[in-house]
């Protein structure tokens, strides 16, 4: 039902905005949406209502569905001003077209946008794109660490094939925060109890980071009771994951990623010249505890929009 | 089968069909609803341990944890009914096995419980962009056996139960119906036995109305029945008692009748023998001093009425005493053939005389009968046979019968219609047609009588025109020849008697008579006309032996039984003693009897005088003479 009064507030808001914008047909924006499911319609939505309201009032806007786009059923308009993607399958469905209109991608992993990127780069060497990572700066996460669980210093990691390559930065940033790190490296799954049970004995603290080899829904709940046994304190990168038993999470919703993603849209239609930012962590982000698992482990944390307080003012 | 029921078992069905039919169905059906839960309740607490063990089997099996997947079955196998918990990793491998003690009896059909123990998939991520790679690999196999034996131990209890309950319900509702019943039953009861008891008589019984409506109305029903039934059988009982008391009045009055009929008839004929008495005599004696052929053929005349007057007044007096019951039938063995001498003897000249034949058949049977009655019945039927028959023959045979001998008359006479064969018997019937010269009509009325009295009966077979045939059944006698009287007095007397006779009468005329008729056969003979002249008389008489004839009634009021006790006291030698009488009463008879004194009854013939001297003198002389008669 939420998700239908977004898709229908949504396209209130496009007719409105087209009424008001007949006369400038160059400031015309595409918003892809990877599907209609209601994070993207959420974040859709959060874009719309800033974008709409701020200074580029008379910019047209146009939302398109990935799949619709895909079966080319619906072209990709050429004389836009700006694309925003919403979300992966949106992201590569654009970029995989040609055309160079700046894509402004929203709601995507770093590592896949840096990936996708490479290949667009390939393909039309004078395009511009730009995106708004879903994930944290591992900064940011390591803050939180320290901020909510100031007595835990020592950080474990299980890395999998694709997160491995966050190690080098880890390995830079941790010291930074006076915390210390354990970590393995598996291939798959059937590797990870070992591993984890090898991280857990030594860390005071598991940070999760998003990768399938590591983490998926199949071992999501064995790692939370491993961690669990080993009274050993879960960080996660999702709200779904911290309402599953992780202990504590700093994440950015649709709605946030849309703000940002509304405010860098503005900022770049308002330059004389189109220009995009390079591609950037979320701005806004929120924090989430479990307080059942948090008592569970013995653990007092600071309230959530405390250590979100804290985390933004530390960021300046 | 149910028909032949009573009361009481049908109200117990009635009432404990219903009851039994719901108990069996409803015991039953809750039963089986309950070993139906037991069963299903086994099963599916198998399946969800089963399913349990493998969702906290996963991290064990995830991480191998042997000792945490052993805890983990040692503590499944203590749930009730569970006999085995094995858990196999993904490679079929064990990772843990525990088998209950207690649940390890001979269990033939386990029920076995396989659950894959598969990773629990978690939604962890908030968008597609993380991906979460939903795969739920297989971890391993949760094994559980759970044993039946106690689920079968408490579905037999649940059937036990059920059965018991049923029994006990059962028998409180046979409890219940009886004891409702028995308002219906028990006055039904007492209503079939009180119609029983009505039924059998007793019509006073009454019921109390116990019950309520139609049993109350049924058994007030039953009493004003009771009620009406005494009341009809009261009135019922009256009228008897009143038709008998008058037909006793009338039964007394016709034997009064009867009775002064018979004495009439007996002092009657006593009143006329006296002087019939004399004038046989004078006509006896007169007849021998009669000289010429008219005078003696008026003198046959004269006797033969007289023979006729005497038989009637012979025949009265039969039956009067057959009637009276003073004759009692002397019964003995005797040859039939003895009396068919005599018999022939006696008729023999009567039949030739009419011109018929008259045949005894010769027979060797001994017969047991009263010789005098029996002789009384023959000559009776043979003289009726000789009567009425015109020409032919008159035959008598004595054949074997299957009750005894039967003895027949036949004769070929003219016959007897049916409707008059009864009638024949009765006292002076005579048939009409039939031109009898000598029909006084008593002879087949003492021949009943007699036959009565000998318990037997006579029998007619007769057809008109072809003859009639008399028969009467006797006895069969053992082979004894016993000695008798004689019947018939000897042709010839000794020419001078050794037996002197006194005649004792107080009637002249009487003492005269028998002087002339016994003077011709050369007898010696005294009278005397009471007890001291006959003393006087004997004392003159001096011989060896006397004949006394005494009149019973003399006129000093002395007896002859008193006269002849008296004068046998005073005489030396042989004393013979017979009362002469006309009284036929049956006191005088009896009292005669009692004496022991031979009894002549008046009027003597002087043939009756003549056998009767015959007989004593026989005694006398010893010279025991055995005529044609035995």
């Amino acid at each position: 039902m939420s998700i239908s009064n977004a898709f229908r507030s949504l396209l209130i808001g496009v007719l409105i905005t087209a009424g008001c914008n007949a006369s400038v047909a160059a400031d015309r924006i595409t918003v892809v949406l990877s599907d209609n499911s209601a994070p993207y319609l959420a974040a859709a939505d959060a874009f719309l209502s800033l974008f709409g309201n701020g200074p580029s009032g008379s910019t047209k806007v146009e939302i398109i569905l990935a799949p619709a786009l895909v079966a080319a059923k619906v072209p990709l308009p050429e004389d836009n001003a700006l694309i925003v993607t919403v979300g992966l399958a949106a992201t590569e469905a654009v970029l995989r077209g040609n055309g160079d209109v700046p894509v402004l991608s929203t709601l995507i992993p770093k590592i896949a946008y840096e990936s996708l990127a490479c290949d667009a780069s390939h393909k039309s060497a004078g395009r511009r794109c730009s995106a708004i990572y879903l994930d944290q700066p591992l900064d940011r996460q390591l803050r939180l660490i320290q901020a909510a669980l100031p007595g835990k210093r020592q950080i474990g990691i299980v890395f999998g094939p694709s997160s491995e390559k966050l190690l080098p930065e880890l390995m830079e940033q941790v010291p930074g925060h006076n915390l210390s790190l354990t970590y393995q490296v598996i291939r798959d799954v059937s590797q990870l109890y070992p591993a984890l049970e090898t991280v857990l004995a030594a860390s005071d603290v598991l940070l999760t980071l998003p990768d399938g080899a590591v983490l998926n829904s199949s071992s999501a709940r064995s790692m939370l009771i491993s961690a669990y046994r080993a009274q050993v304190p879960v960080v996660a990168f999702s709200e779904n994951y911290v309402k599953a038993g992780a202990t504590l999470g700093v994440f950015s919703t649709p709605e946030q990623q849309g703000r940002q993603a509304a405010e860098v849209a503005t900022a770049a239609l308002a330059a004389s010249v189109a220009s995009l930012p390079s591609p950037q962590y979320p701005k806004y982000f929120s924090v989430k505890i479990n307080e059942q698992v948090a008592r569970s482990l013995g653990l007092s944390i600071p309230d959530e929009q405390t250590l979100r307080q804290r985390l933004a003012e530390l960021r300046k | 089968m149910i028909g032949r029921w009573n009361i009481r078992s049908r109200v117990l069905l009635l009432a404990l069909a219903p009851a039994a039919v719901i108990l069996v169905v409803l015991t039953t059906f809750m039963t089986y609803l309950r070993v139906a839960e037991t069963e299903s309740g086994l099963q599916q607490r198998g399946a969800a341990l089963a399913r349990h063990v493998a969702k906290a089997a996963e991290f064990g099996l995830f991480s191998g944890d042997r000792s945490g997947l052993q805890n983990l079955a040692d503590g499944a196998c203590k749930e009730p009914d569970v006999s085995a918990v094995l858990i196999l990793d993904a490679r079929a491998q064990t990772m843990a096995e525990s088998r209950s003690p207690t649940n390890q009896s001979v269990d033939t059909a386990p029920l076995l419980y396989i659950e894959s123990v598969r990773q629990s998939l978690l939604r962890f991520s908030d968008l597609p962009e993380t991906p979460e790679l939903a795969t739920g690999t297989k971890l391993g196999e949760v094994r559980i056996e759970m044993s039946t034996v106690g689920t079968e131990q408490i579905k037999r209890t649940q059937w036990l139960i059920a059965v018991v309950i049923g029994l006990v319900c059962l028998a409180a509702a046979t409890g219940l119906a009886l004891l409702t019943g028995r308002s219906v039953t028990v006055p039904i009861q007492q209503m079939a036995v009180a119609i029983g008891k009505i039924g059998d008589g007793h019509l006073q019984e009454r019921l109390t109305p116990a019950a309520g409506g139609e049993l109350r109305s049924l058994a007030q029903g039953i009493n004003q029945m009771a009620a009406a039934l005494q009341i009809s059988q009261k009135d019922l009982e009256e009228r008897i008692a009143q038709a008998t008391r008058q037909l006793q009045a009338q039964m007394e009055a016709a034997q009064g009748a009867n009775q002064a009929k018979s004495r009439f008839l007996a002092a009657a004929s006593h009143d006329l023998r006296q002087p019939l008495h004399a004038i046989e005599l004078f006509a006896a004696a007169l007849r021998r001093k009669a000289r010429g052929y008219e005078m003696r053929e008026l003198c046959e005349k004269l006797e033969e009425s007289i023979a006729s007057m005497d038989s009637l007044f012979n025949s009265l007096l039969d039956v009067y005493r057959l009637d009276s019951g003073v004759l009692q039938p002397t019964l003995r063995s005797f040859p039939i053939q003895d009396l068919f001498r005599s018999l022939e003897a006696e008729f023999r000249g009567e039949a030739a005389a009419r011109g018929l034949r008259l045949r005894l058949i010769p027979s060797s049977k001994f017969v047991r009968s009263d010789p005098m009655l029996l002789r009384r019945i023959l000559a009776n039927l043979i003289g009726n046979a000789l009567r009425y028959t015109q020409t032919g023959s008159v035959a008598v045979t004595c054949r074997r019968d299957t009750a005894g001998y039967r003895i027949e008359v036949r004769d070929s006479g003219p016959g007897i219609e049916p409707d008059e064969q009864k009638r024949i018997f009765q006292e002076f019937y005579r048939i009409e047609s039939t031109a009898a010269n000598d029909g006084r009509g008593l002879g087949l009325a003492i021949v009943a009588r007699i036959a009565a009295l000998l318990q037997t009966e006579i029998r007619i077979r007769s057809q008109v025109g072809r003859g009639s045939v008399f028969s009467i059944i006797v006895p069969r006698g053992p082979d004894v020849l016993v000695a008798d009287l004689p019947a018939k007095a000897p042709r010839s007397l000794p020419c001078v008697s050794p037996l002197a006779v006194l005649v004792i009468d107080d009637d002249p005329l009487v003492l005269q008579s028998t002087v002339a008729v016994m003077g011709d056969w050369s007898v010696n003979v005294a009278t005397a006309n009471n007890l001291e002249q006959a003393r006087h008389v004997m004392l003159n008489l001096r011989q060896g032996a006397v004949l006394v004839l005494c009149d019973l009634w003399l006129s000093e009021h002395v007896n002859g039984i008193e006269t002849l006790r008296s004068l046998k006291t005073q005489w030396p030698g042989d004393f013979y003693g017979v009362i002469v009488t006309g009284d036929a009463r049956t006191e005088t008879l009896q009292m005669i009897e009692k004496a022991g004194y031979p009894i002549l009854n008046k009027p003597v013939s002087a043939a009756r005088l003549r056998a009767t001297y015959t007989h004593f003198l026989a005694k006398t002389t010893g010279d025991l003479q055995r005529g044609d008669s035995a």
